[in-house]
């Protein structure tokens, strides 16, 4: 196992109270695979990603359990000890392409100063492979657009760009929190078909984040969904795309408007998502919940096996419902 | 640990070589001045500190003694004719200039033609009275007056004598940066508002000063300048603040030196003229329209409505002396007889009926406005508020209008250009000439509203005194050569003066020096005029 | 580029006309330079002779002229106080106010931005609160009180400075300045932290705000996320993206300082161009006066310019045009 992640908490301490961001949060990430977590605005998948490359800034703080990369416990490394992994080891993809880059410095500065951070490359060879890297993620002219700044790039190409940074270092894992999300569509297929290349090139880990069922179900190998912080479903990206089992997941997967049915209704997961402050008793889902019993308004459900090997679901109903009504 | 360390052996560098600094050569004096000299190019300025400072530099034909009465100095003695209209010169010989040249009869002359240039020298005026000079050898020449004058010595006085071989045919500006006197001192560095650096002239051709060296810093903020004596970095301060007397005498090597000022503190009434102040934005109101300054009784009045001891002791800290005449005891034609007009509010009330001017339904008898500076005199707008607050209590009503100095003189002159605005106003008058003559000139000479009635005289007689009998006694004085005899006759004229109430006097101020006692034994001059040579090491 | 140079120069112009002009009429209804050129008591012969002299008996616009014509020939015109060119004893006091003003621009730079830095990244920590703190008493405490509190405790307590003046001039690459002996530094030292103080209060808490906000930007994170070390987030990334604020802040107060050390140079005695200038109002001075604020507003128009340029390297979004 790359990255085992174990029961990991983080919360942020606000003067309205405390928000369990992510609450008890366990998964791994084997050498090789995409592990897609899904979720939601505000489900605690962003946070899950910064707490692993130890960036949470007050007033959050990680309040528990283990982070466990390539056999060193992350969690009990200094801030300096983690500059050494952060970029080189781990390295993070943003989500917005606008802002994610230094907008006083040339692009080739950014990518530069990873290999400066990272590698001991003498400074020729650190432009050729900064022309080399921009080259490998498509930026046409690589040479002559290192001196450009970030300005002079469209959102797609600095996003190309920052993948660049990325595997700048050669990581052992890339994080990459919603990538494609502030792309246009067209661009976003192109940028996915990029990183899966890449990433499959060098056999790297990936941590894919996003909220885009679709986008997820294209890249990983794995899937998570989140839901108020913790995990409802996990499994194999087919088995929970096929057979979403949690009611949760079975919402959002039907929630997508398919071109080949005539609907005049679009499907929706009735409710809201709750106050962060002020979570239900009992099962984080169950006032929206359309299966939902009296057992999920009082008690909070574990984990069980859904259909197959592998894929879990964290709630009361004996087994999984399938999309048809049909009980298993 | 390392940062102490750095911190420690910076500050023993800065106190070492502060303390070495302080160790000053011997025989050196430095001063502490309120001010910088404008110009060393003796003519342009007309101005205490630029002139006490080329005094070191350059002689006249005429030096002054503590009493301001004229002595020998380029000129070794003089005669006149009889009727003090035509004088005769003899120079010293043997002296020479600083640059090596010889002192003639020819530099005499080249000054006096320069002097008398009105676009480059404020020193005109001193040849005003003279028609004609004329060289009658190496050693000694001539001055034809326009009219018999006795006080010729005290304007040629002021007459810097120019070295005629290094100056002719050089612009001003080369003459103001390399001065050439005969004088006592050679300009060693000017460095403007820092600091003017003199050295002895080991050739002067009179007694030499103590003081070899001597460095003038010119410190105009007051604190700064006390701050600078408590230190030590000078040796004297002048014009030292009433507020820091105190704490300067507390100090062991410090003594506070005081000297009466030549400077009077007086209130100037348009008491001869009917319409007083015309163009004033608060003009004088009376009940029935008349110029209640007119009378001599309300003049009288208001000399008797102030408490002048009052303002002595509450707002001068005791540092004036309260006065009865404009002129300083010792100048020829001080009357010691005239008295001042003893505080009594009762009598004012009383005069204020007699005139005419009772206390009308809201209290007050008539509305002055009083003009004073507040930033020239020392504690002027304080005084003014003062004088203001006794007139009231009379039953005058005073508007009270302070102002900076740079507005206020044009505001009360003569010749305003922006019209006749003051008719009560308080100021100050200096004249080191030494001769009450010529105080009488500018202050008591008849000159009208409308114009002069002499061109050149009455220049400061705001009250448009108007008394052909004080002119005719003023030109015989001035025609009078023998002193004794002129100072009766100027005696007689400050008695009519003070009989009249042509101004209200007030104080003289007092000019407070602090040096350090230790090291040196100052002997300030009347004139506040500072010397190096007034200057004695203290054994 | 060139394009840019004319326009530049063409505002410049067009800013030293009306200033020449406003200059002009001021001080034409201001005071009475007569007062500094004849005596108290002088007849109407000698007034009249002294304005003549001076051309203020011809029209107004006509002297405006003269004015100008001898202006653009660098001509200012001869102080009435001091009979000598306006324009020599601006330039013979200006290296003094350089002198200040430097060191004081180098307290501002070496202190204040790396202060404000600290103060904007960490903001709840002590050090910062204390600096902030101190940074409210630089700006309201007014400067001749603090100067004087300065002389007391450094130089009449402790006796470690000097009370006042300017020190010892040496000859430093070619330039007569105090820069050159430890007398000068020793001098230079008060009288420059005074001039400093509010100037640095003013840039502190600027690059604090601006620090404040840079922070909150994505890009900080990704830096961080990339490996780089605090320091280098701090004064790498974040603080060139701050600079563009603090640049023109510092630009113009540079010009104030150089143009207003008045206070400064009267309390310490400091034999610069401030102290000339409010000699030459009391006086009434115009010539003075007049070159004076000319050379001002050049300066404060060429600051202005450099500072324009200097965004350009800072931020490389900004064009000129």
């Amino acid at each position: 196992m790359l990255l085992e992640v174990r029961n990991l908490k983080t919360f942020f301490h606000t003067f309205r109270g405390t928000v369990r961001a992510v609450d008890d949060v366990s998964f791994t990430i084997a050498k090789g695979e995409i592990l897609g977590i899904v979720g939601e605005s505000g489900c605690g998948k962003s946070v899950t990603g910064f707490s692993i490359m130890g960036l949470i800034e007050e007033p959050g703080k990680v309040a528990g359990g283990e982070i466990l990369f390539d056999g060193r416990r992350l969690l009990d490394l200094s801030d300096n000890q983690m500059n050494e992994i952060r970029g080189k080891e781990i390295s993070m993809i943003f989500q917005d392409p606008m802002t994610s880059l230094n907008p006083v410095y040339t692009i080739g500065e950014q990518i530069e100063e990873m290999l400066t951070l990272h590698s001991s490359l003498s400074p020729r060879e650190r432009r050729k492979r900064c022309v080399e890297l921009l080259r490998s993620v498509g930026i046409p002219n690589p040479e002559g657009r290192l001196n450009d700044y970030p300005h002079h790039f469209s959102g797609g190409m600095r996003q190309r760009v920052i993948i660049a940074i990325a595997l700048a270092a050669e990581p052992k894992l890339i994080v990459a929190d919603e990538p494609t999300t502030a792309l246009d569509v067209t661009i976003q297929a192109q940028i996915l078909k990029l990183m899966k290349a890449l990433v499959r090139e060098r056999n790297c880990s990936m941590m894919l984040i996003t909220h885009d069922l679709a986008v997820v179900s294209e890249m990983a190998d794995r899937i998570i969904v989140m839901y108020c912080g913790q995990i409802v479903e996990e499994g194999r990206a087919r088995d929970v795309i096929e057979n979403p089992s949690h009611p949760y997941t079975q919402g959002l997967i039907g929630s997508i408007p398919k071109l080949n049915e005539d609907k005049s209704r679009l499907e929706t997961i009735h409710g809201i998502v709750p106050n962060m402050f002020e979570l239900p008793e009992g099962c984080n889902f169950s006032p929206r919940c359309r299966f939902c019993r009296e057992i999920c308004f009082g008690v909070k459900p574990d984990f069980r096996l859904a259909n197959t090997e592998g894929h879990l679901i964290r709630c009361h109903s004996a087994c999984g419902v399938s999309e048809g009504g049909n009980e298993v | 640990m390392k940062y102490r360390l750095l911190c420690g052996v910076l500050v023993s560098i800065l106190c070492l070589s502060g303390g070495l600094s302080a160790v000053a050569a011997d025989r050196e004096l430095i001063v502490g001045l309120a001010g910088d000299a404008y110009s060393l190019n003796p003519y342009p300025r007309n101005e205490t500190i630029t002139n006490a400072i080329n005094n070191h530099i350059f002689d006249s034909l005429i030096g002054s003694d503590n009493d301001l009465q004229p002595i020998p100095a380029l000129a070794e003695r003089w005669e006149t004719s009889e009727d003090a209209s035509v004088w005769t010169f003899f120079l010293r010989k043997g002296v020479k200039f600083h640059n090596g040249n010889d002192f003639t009869v020819d530099d005499v002359l080249y000054s006096f033609d320069k002097v008398k240039i009105r676009e480059t020298s404020a020193f005109s005026f001193t040849l005003s009275t003279v028609e004609s000079y004329k060289k009658l050898d190496d050693h000694t020449f001539e001055v034809t007056c326009k009219a018999p004058n006795s006080l010729l010595l005290a304007h040629l006085r002021e007459i810097s004598i120019l070295d005629k071989e290094s100056c002719d045919g050089q612009t001003e500006d080369w003459i103001a940066l390399h001065p050439n006197g005969t004088g006592r001192y050679k300009l060693v560095e000017h460095v403007r508002e820092d600091r003017i650096v003199l050295e002895r002239n080991e050739a002067f051709w009179g007694d030499l000063p103590e003081p070899v060296k001597v460095v003038f810093k010119p410190i105009s903020n007051d604190g700064t300048r006390t701050a600078n004596m408590l230190s030590g970095a000078v040796d004297m301060i002048v014009n030292v603040p009433v507020r820091d007397v105190e704490m300067l005498r507390k100090r062991e090597n410090i003594a506070v030196v005081t000297q009466p000022s030549l400077r009077i503190i007086y209130l100037n009434m348009q008491g001869w003229t009917d319409s007083p102040s015309p163009d004033a934005a608060k003009p004088l109101k009376s009940p029935d329209g008349s110029n209640p300054l007119k009378k001599l009784e309300v003049r009288q009045a208001m000399y008797h409505a102030i408490n002048e001891d009052e303002i002595v002791s509450k707002i001068m800290n005791n540092l004036a002396t309260p006065t009865a005449t404009y002129i300083p005891a010792g100048f020829n034609g001080y009357n010691p007889d005239i008295k001042r007009l003893p505080y009594d509010p009762v009598l004012a009330e009383q005069l204020l009926d007699k005139a005419g001017y009772p206390r009308q339904a809201d209290g007050y008898r008539f509305e002055l406005t009083l003009d004073s500076s507040n930033d020239r005199y020392v504690n002027d707008g304080d005084i003014a508020t003062a004088v203001a607050g006794y007139l009231e209590r009379v039953g005058i009503k005073t508007n009270l209008n302070l102002m900076s100095r740079t507005i206020f003189f044009t505001y009360i002159g003569t010749k305003n250009t922006e019209g006749d605005t003051s008719h009560l106003c308080m100021t100050g008058w200096a004249d080191s000439g030494g001769e009450s003559a010529l105080m009488a000139l500018d202050l008591m000479y008849s000159i009208r509203q409308d114009g002069e009635v002499k061109p050149g005289y009455g220049g400061v007689n705001r009250s448009f005194y108007l008394n052909p009998k004080v002119d005719a006694l003023i030109d015989k004085a001035i025609s009078t050569p023998d002193p004794a005899e002129r100072s009766k006759i100027m005696q007689e004229v400050w008695q009519i003066g003070a009989d009249d109430v042509v101004y209200i006097p007030l104080h003289f101020q007092e000019d407070i020096y602090a040096a350090n006692k230790d090291k040196i034994i100052y002997r300030p001059r009347k004139n506040n005029y500072i010397y190096a040579w007034d200057f004695e090491f203290v054994k | 580029m060139f394009k840019y140079l004319v326009t530049r120069i063409g505002q410049l112009v067009a800013v030293l006309f009306i200033v020449s002009m406003l200059v002009f009429f001021m001080t034409s209804v201001v005071g009475d330079p007569l007062q500094l050129l004849v005596r108290q008591n002088a007849s109407n012969e000698e007034r009249q002779a002294a304005m003549e002299y001076l051309g203020l008996d011809k029209p107004l616009y006509v002297q405006y002229g003269k004015f100008i014509v001898s202006t653009l020939s660098g001509d200012f015109g001869k102080s009435y106080m001091y009979h000598t060119s306006a324009l020599r004893l601006i330039a013979e006091r200006f290296p003094a106010t350089m002198e200040i003003v430097i060191v004081a621009m180098l307290l501002s730079g070496f202190i204040a931005i790396p202060l404000g830095v600290y103060a904007g990244a960490y903001p709840k920590r002590m050090l910062s609160k204390t600096v902030m703190t101190l940074s409210v008493t630089g700006i309201s405490l007014p400067s001749f009180w603090v100067g004087m509190v300065l002389i007391f405790v450094f130089g009449l307590h402790f006796s470690v400075l000097p009370v006042s003046g300017r020190g010892q001039v040496g000859s430093l690459l070619g330039i007569q300045t105090s820069f050159a002996t430890l007398d000068g530094w020793k001098h230079l030292l008060l009288p420059s932290i005074t001039l400093a103080l509010s100037n640095m209060a003013t840039i502190l808490r600027l690059t604090r705000a601006g620090m404040r906000e840079t922070m909150k930007q994505d890009f900080i994170k990704f830096a961080r996320a990339k490996g780089v070390r605090n320091r280098k987030v701090l004064f790498g990334h974040a603080l060139k993206n701050t600079l563009i604020p603090v640049v023109t802040v510092f630009g113009l107060q540079l010009g104030t300082l150089i143009a207003f050390t008045t206070i400064t140079e009267t309390i310490f005695a400091w034999p610069g161009m401030g102290k000339l200038l409010i000699d030459a109002i009391n006086a009434g001075d115009r010539p003075i006066i007049s070159a004076y604020i000319i050379f001002v507003a050049f300066m404060f128009v060429f600051l202005n310019f450099i500072v324009d340029l200097l965004y350009t390297l800072i931020d490389p979004r900004i064009d000129l045009s």
